[in-house]
């Protein structure tokens, strides 16, 4: 596993520095730019969930799963030891994400404000929502399939743009899913921290990412490479 | 001795495609040649038994284990050199070196640098920047310096200049006799295999046309020159495939011992095949299956 983590911190160090700093960057401006916590959260989420999802599928474009089949490890372990990296690299979002309102002197987001609400907890679900659905889907399909995923989602949301534009007055189902979608995020946003919510969100955290480990296991184990 | 690798009806069906009933295995310290046309499932056979992609039906038996479920401890033990060596390109090579060593247990950091010193091979340079004969040889030290007791090498020579090539074949053949490793080698530069292979495995339309040593194919098969006597019915069993110009026939035979016997006393001429007549007449000639 150390070797694992030492050949993916070789391989991506580059990446992982420009990347992270631009992250920072951005965050840093963002909330200068924004004092909203949901904004500023959504958009958190959004940058920690995609960075190492973005490096795992580096492995793929550069034609490097062969190597890493050929070397002795076990399909299970180079999965678990893929998760392992996805959690640390989440991790290093998430301390990224939370830092920066405390150290940045342009925040319009008061430090105080950001463990007053279910914000951080919101922000946490979001992430292992995206990262746990996306990365057994990046194990299946690579580099390219992530592509042909990105463009896919871009048109079908031009599809349902146009649908709710031609429904605007009639019942739009588009809208209905959106508005559900943004309720249950201000819901989950706007709930006081509690044990028991706590407890609650790292199981639901737990959960996702074991099926999402289990699912990507069992696709790794019978991929032709 | 057991043999190091050991093949059993292996199956792999992609459709288009299918390697049907493969049969073959390497003695330990000898070096079998893999050879057939483009596209006759060598490459196929080789990411079988790498297990880099999952067979149908048959066995695979690496050192006496399966190649599957003890797969961990049959790629300890294996060195691969590819075509396209797959290195991260902006890495350095002892930093690309670092990282797959990790992973040996093996690993013998004295015979990476001799073989380095050797190869004359750049540490420090970025591997995207090694020429494709460098990036063979920094294979071939890696997969070397595990200490592999198989080396498995697919298309190693392939788009390397013929001084480079020959060079590579003598390390690669100087290696091996010092330290006694055996050796899968695929290619279609069959006249590399005339030099090293002990044994050669005939693949073609994902079957195996043959397996047996090398000796054995020149003792067996012949090329004879000659007039049009050679097309006769009672030779036609016997020619695998045969070329007709105004000079004469020139034909590929097999069973040759059974051959010489049948043209005693006539004025046909007999040469040893070589490799690259051995695949050219029995993929053009008029005898496939």
């Amino acid at each position: 596993m150390i070797d694992w983590l030492r050949k993916e911190f070789l391989f991506h160090r580059k990446v992982f520095y420009i990347n992270y700093g631009m992250m920072i960057v951005y965050l840093i401006w963002f909330s200068s730019y924004s004092g909203s916590l949901n904004a500023y959260f959504s958009v958190a989420a959004l940058m920690s969930g995609i960075m190492p999802v973005t490096f795992q599928a580096r492995e793929d474009r550069f034609r490097l799963t062969a190597l890493t089949a050929l070397l002795p490890l076990s399909r299970d372990g180079v999965i678990r030891a893929k998760y392992a990296t996805l959690w640390l690299l989440m991790g290093v979002g998430i301390l990224f994400s939370l830092v920066v309102p405390f150290v940045s002197p342009l925040a319009k987001i008061s430090p105080a404000s950001l463990f007053s609400s279910g914000h951080p907890i919101a922000f946490l679900l979001l992430l292992n929502i995206a990262t746990s659905f996306l990365f057994p889907f990046i194990i299946r399909f690579g580099w390219m399939g992530t592509m042909v995923f990105m463009v896919v989602i871009q048109l079908a949301g031009a599809v349902l743009f146009l649908i709710s534009v031609l429904l605007r007055g009639q019942a739009n189902p588009f809208r209905s899913v959106m508005r559900a979608m943004m309720g249950s995020i201000r819901y989950l946003m706007g709930h006081p921290i509690t044990v028991s919510w706590v407890l609650l969100a790292a199981v639901a955290v737990f959960l996702l990412q074991y099926l999402s480990l289990k699912t990507s296991q069992f696709i790794y184990r019978r991929k032709d490479l | 001795m057991a043999p190091l690798l050991e093949i059993t009806g292996l199956q792999k069906d992609f459709g288009g495609f299918r390697l049907a009933d493969v049969t073959f295995s390497v003695e330990p310290g000898t070096i079998m040649g893999l050879i057939g046309p483009n596209g006759a499932g060598k490459t196929t056979i080789i990411k079988l038994i790498l297990d880099l992609i999952g067979r149908d039906d048959g066995e695979i038996r690496v050192f006496g284990m399966d190649n599957r479920s003890q797969g961990v401890r049959v790629r300890e033990r294996i060195g691969f050199v590819f075509e396209e060596p797959a290195f991260y390109r902006y890495l350095r090579v002892e930093r690309m070196k670092s990282i797959i060593a990790g992973h040996y247990r093996n690993w013998d950091e004295g015979c990476f640098q001799r073989l380095c010193r050797e190869f004359e091979l750049p540490l420090k340079r970025m591997v995207g920047r090694l020429s494709r004969g460098m990036k063979a040889k920094f294979a071939l030290a890696l997969a070397l310096s595990h200490r592999a007791d198989l080396l498995i090498l697919d298309e190693p020579t392939a788009g390397l200049d013929p001084v480079f090539r020959r060079e590579f074949l003598e390390r690669l053949l100087a290696v091996i006799q010092d330290e006694g490793k055996s050796v899968l080698f695929s290619t279609h530069i069959t006249s590399d295999l005339e030099r090293i292979a002990d044994s050669i495995t005939y693949i073609r339309q994902g079957k195996v046309l043959f397996s047996t040593p090398k000796d054995q194919i020149f003792e067996d098969w012949a090329i004879v020159k000659g007039g049009e006597e050679l097309l006769t019915q009672v030779l036609r069993p016997y020619l695998r495939g045969f070329r007709q110009s105004p000079l004469g026939v020139k034909a590929l035979v097999s069973d040759a011992g059974t051959v010489r016997k049948l043209l005693r006393g006539s004025e046909i001429c007999f040469e040893r095949v070589t490799f690259d007549e051995l695949v050219y007449f029995l993929e053009t000639g008029d005898d496939h299956d």
